[in-house]
């Protein structure tokens, strides 16, 4: 072995072997220090649940040991998605050891993509788990949003690094800065745009993620998510279809102009439940921009908060379980002040992971911004 | 077996043709920098800068004249020059207005009102005027007292929304009154077109500063209200505005005096990439010279993330260091870095932005994309032990899935597998993207750990074709990499050729032709989950209330996945189960589309022609990775001329 492959050696197998636990690193000249450039920003999510309880019934139900997020309402598949909302929520419980588990899980199995984005769909049983290695743009925003606050509440530069590399690629890759009506966030990199489909770029109100655009902004602030955020506010004013003055899950944007896209049902739904969510988990104050949401829920009977199609303005579904009426009483607080009832602190602990997520992003949300709608 | 583990570097040819993206942000960073300093410079990145200094703020102040204008009226002389010196006193450049003797009385019964008016007690007046008029309801006060008050109103109406940030309020507040917009105080005009502009009515703050502009003669005040607009309009929407500027006898602006914000507004828009009026030559070098003088890193930095916008890297370096120099921070010095790399002094750049890594998540990635760039690029030399020591302290600590594999692939140029191996399986960990899952396949192959390699081949079936490759007989086996002390000779390949047998569990009736590979390497039943994890899970989950997630049989045929080209064996005949959508065909070659038209990457990317409607594979710094004589020599020739061994 020549001198130059033995001092190779050595050097490559050292610091497997003695990784400070955490290294420090150098003061930057002039004593700039971390606080300085990290001006405070909107609520954490650290801790945001109150009810401990409420997320070990969670994490019960849908994580693994190994931190997959299991979609229990889907055919027990996995998202970027899922683990984004398991990522978020492990860091408001304060529960270091699952976050670390379902980062740990989504890294090694979504991020098979050669960018920094996450391969959205994985299904277990098959071969390969990755179903597809198209994006899913809420999935990434998720995730890099979780790591973000992961950063801030535990120190954590890798979480920080990881963030920064996602948020860079969501912008850099999905978002059309100079569309008309824009900037717009395509759903994700194939499929959605001008050169995809006639009625192109296609766009989903509820992949933007409100509560998460200040964080991508600290961890990437070379690109304006202001922007970004203003426009998605402002498509949710214009997209309002129909007598219920509703948006379509997905909306077709040519010409710069909101239509429901061509080939989706023209419904309000699953997806766009999640809009007011996020507005009020953003602390968005205007409550002219909740009244078409509570106007519709307040209606809501026993059987459930209904799925409306837009163009009929029928109810066509349900949406059922306990955890979207979650959605709707958070709607109503931010809307008007309403209290929340309840069963609204009270998780219930047999429904599907979807309206189970909702439910408790909800709960985190009241926590950190409408105490007063809890009576507290 | 031994095909496989011998053909280590020659199966890499295909490498080359994979479309990587692993240091993307160094480009990336390379292509913002220019946007991301501009924030930094700018307090709040929708707004240019405005430099309200000594030299260029207006004059003359907001006088309130009513109580003056009320004695004058009522012909009190003696308040009235208690009056004007009272306000000579306030205001030293206050003159006296010369329409004191043309004003009109008000009735006399109002005198106790202006009294308090003039006192600033506006509520007391209303509570006097509400009684009055409870008393006698035909009663009004006179048309000068309801407009003064009226305009006190709106004044500390406006005044406290301002103070609380609420400019929808105020907006709202003159919208439901619109008479009250004329002859409103300058102080409240700006404020009132400050909330349009906030509140995004971008065109009616526009209408709202030409008005101003229009009533106002006072220069002072009309380059103010210039420099209003440009703190809270795109430059674009200042222009017109600035065109309302008088010229001077000489043919110069009136504007000329706030000319250095001017140029450094426009600067700022270009850094944004949104229109601006040109920024001449003379107007450049003039704010050089002032920012020059008054040293300040912001204003330093600007100047340099324009020079580096219009690659000028030299002058931007300049700026950039005068900045770092008055006390400049960490965005400040990924400028720094980042001129230094365009210039080509990368060492120097690598060590700006390590030394700045802490406070700026950015300078972190640069630092490691840097130094993985320099890791796996050809021609290979070693790194200074110092250098490689603290690159791989800094990928552990952020768990850096890139700069794992960068070492994977120095470690495996450099022949060491052992090394290799370790860092390929953290960054299967942490970023299992195709070149990293084929590193660490190949390295395993090296180190003839056989059961660990086939288990990685098989898991990632149906999803990485240049992972399959590897357990299939390779098109070109005539080469051999750096590290092979013999190649094959030929009678041995024809021996292992042998060896090859049909898989089992593949349905023979579906099989056109036998899979040539060896009997028990594929297809394996595995587990479709990456086990891997760094650092290992506590132990703690396992008695936590973790969801028990029940597992099936263990597929052996994969299916398409969306995105994937076609698997190797495809050109046996051999064909896969149809995608979760339905899907049977593979993706064409480019195993990574183009990003959309209308991105960022899109518009960054290389070599697109225009209205070219195939999409083609982007190039990416990530076509580094792979042993050195794959990706430098393509035609082999020699390939051990680049090894590390010598």
């Amino acid at each position: 072995m020549s001198p130059l492959r033995r001092r190779l050696a050595a050097l490559l197998l050292v610091p497997l072997l003695a990784l400070p636990a955490a290294a420090q690193a150098p003061a930057p000249p002039d004593g700039v220090g971390e606080a300085s450039s990290r001006p405070a920003g909107p609520p954490t999510m650290f801790n945001a649940i109150g009810d401990i309880g409420a997320w070990r019934s969670y994490r019960s139900r849908f994580v693994t040991p190994e931190g997959r997020v299991v979609d229990t309402g889907n055919g027990r598949i996995s998202h970027s998605e899922g683990q984004g909302y398991g990522m978020l929520l492990a860091v408001a419980a304060g529960d270091r050891d699952a976050f670390q588990r379902i980062w740990g899980w989504t890294r090694a199995n979504l991020m098979v993509r050669p960018d920094a984005l996450l391969a959205w769909r994985w299904e277990p049983d098959k071969r390969p788990g990755v179903a597809d290695v198209n994006d899913a743009t809420d999935g990434d925003i998720l995730v890099a949003w979780a790591l973000a606050e992961a950063a801030e509440a535990w120190s954590d530069e890798g979480y920080r690094l990881a963030g920064r590399r996602i948020a860079v690629d969501v912008a850099r890759r999905t978002v059309l800065f100079k569309a008309e009506g824009g900037p717009l966030l395509l759903p994700a990199i194939a499929g959605f745009s001008a050169e995809d489909r006639a009625d192109g770029p296609v766009v989903n109100l509820s992949y933007w993620v409100f509560p998460a655009f200040p964080r991508l902004a600290a961890l990437a602030p070379e690109f304006d998510w202001a922007r970004l955020n203003t426009a998605g506010l402002d498509l949710m004013t214009r997209a309002r279809f129909g007598t219920s003055r509703l948006p379509t899950e997905w909306i077709a944007m040519r010409g710069g102009v909101p239509k429901p896209a061509e080939g989706f049902p023209a419904t309000f739904s699953y997806n766009a439940v999640r809009v007011p969510l996020y507005l009020a988990m953003a602390g968005y104050e205007d409550r002219k921009a909740y009244e078409p949401f509570v106007k519709l829920w307040s209606a809501s009977g026993s059987a459930g908060m209904p799925i409306l199609d837009i163009n009929s303005d029928q109810t066509v579904g349900q949406l059922q379980e306990p955890g979207y009426a979650a959605v709707a009483a958070l709607a109503a607080c931010a809307g008007t002040g309403a209290a929340l009832p309840p069963s609204f602190a009270e998780p219930a602990v047999s429904e599907n992971y979807y309206p189970a997520t909702l439910h408790l992003l909800a709960l985190a949300a009241a926590n950190t911004r409408y105490r007063s709608c809890l009576g507290r | 077996m031994s095909r496989a583990l011998r053909r280590g570097g020659a199966a890499l040819s295909l490498l080359a043709g994979l479309s990587l993206d692993v240091a993307g942000t160094a480009t990336q960073a390379r292509a913002q920098g220019a946007p991301d300093a501009a924030s930094t410079v700018l307090r709040d990145d929708r707004r240019a800068p405005v430099i309200l200094g000594a030299t260029s703020a207006p004059s003359s102040e907001i006088v309130d004249e009513s109580g003056l204008r009320y004695y004058a009226a009522q012909r009190q002389n003696e308040r009235v020059q208690t009056e004007i010196a009272r306000l000579r006193r306030r205001y030293p450049n206050w003159t006296v207005p010369t329409d004191l003797d043309t004003l009109k009385p008000s009735p006399p019964e109002e005198a106790p009102l202006w009294d308090l008016f003039t006192a600033g007690r506006v509520n007391e007046v209303r509570a006097a005027i509400a009684a009055r008029q409870a008393a006698d309801p035909e009663w009004r006060p006179s048309d000068d007292l309801a407009r003064k008050l009226n305009r006190g109103t709106l004044r500390s109406e406006v005044k406290a929304a301002e103070a609380k940030g609420d400019w929808d309020r105020i907006r709202a507040r003159v919208d439901a009154a619109p008479d009250t917009l004329r002859n409103l105080d300058i102080d409240i005009a700006w404020t009132v077109a400050e909330a349009y502009a906030r509140t995004g009515y971008t065109a009616q703050a526009v209408n709202a500063y030409r008005t101003i502009l229009i009533g106002q003669t006072d220069t002072a005040l009309r380059l103010a209200t210039i420099q209003k607009a440009m703190a809270n309009l795109p430059m674009a929407q200042v222009e017109p505005l600035l065109a309302m500027g008088h010229s001077a006898a000489d043919g110069s602006s009136e504007f000329q005096a706030i000319r250095p914000d001017v140029t450094r507004a426009r600067i700022a828009a270009v850094l944004h990439e949104e229109p601006a009026g040109k920024i001449e030559p003379a107007d450049l070098a003039a704010l050089s010279d002032a920012v020059r003088k008054a040293a300040d890193p912001a204003e330093l930095s600007l100047l340099g993330w324009y020079a580096y916008h219009r690659r000028q890297f030299r002058e931007a370096l300049d700026w950039f260091k005068a900045a770092i120099a008055r006390g400049g921070d960490a965005r400040i010095a990924t400028g720094l870095a980042l001129s230094l790399r365009e210039l080509g002094q990368e060492r120097e750049a690598e060590e700006v932005a390590y030394a700045w890594r802490g406070p700026s998540v950015t300078n972190a990635a640069l630092y490691l994309d840097m130094m993985g760039r320099r890791l796996t690029r050809p021609p290979v030399a070693a790194v200074d032990p110092a250098r490689l020591d603290r690159f791989a302290k800094l990928v552990l600590m952020t768990t850096s899935g890139e700069g794992a594999q960068a070492l994977g692939w120095y470690a495996y140029n450099a022949c060491q597998f052992e090394a290799a191996a370790d860092w390929f399986q953290r960054a299967s960990a942490w970023k299992p993207q195709e070149a990293a899952v084929l590193g660490y396949a190949l390295t395993l192959s090296r180190l003839k750990k056989s059961r660990e390699f086939l288990e990685v081949v098989n898991r990632y079936d149906g999803l990485f074709p240049t992972v399959v490759d590897l357990v299939l007989p390779a098109p070109d086996a005539q080469a051999s990499g750096p590290c092979d002390p013999v190649r094959d000779p030929p009678a041995a390949r024809a021996a292992a050729a042998a060896q090859v047998r049909v898989p089992k569990p593949v349905p023979a009736a579906v099989l056109g032709r036998a899979l040539p590979v060896r009997r028990g390497e594929f297809p394996l039943p595995v587990a479709a989950e990456n086990p891997f994890r760094f650092p290992e899970p506590s132990e703690r989950g396992r008695e936590a209330d973790f969801l028990r997630d029940a597992k099936a049989l263990q597929p052996l045929i994969a299916r398409r996945v969306p995105g994937v080209p076609a698997m190797p064996y495809e050109r046996y005949g051999f064909t896969l189960l149809p995608a979760w959508n339905g899907m049977d065909r593979p993706t064409s070659q480019a195993a990574l589309p183009l990003p959309p038209a209308g991105t960022l990457a899109h518009a960054d990317a290389p070599n697109l022609t225009q209205g070219d409607p195939s999409r083609t594979a982007e190039a990416h710094d990530g076509d580094r990775f792979g042993p050195f004589d794959a990706a430098s020599d393509r035609s082999r020739t020699d390939s051990r001329s680049t090894g590390l061994d010598r």
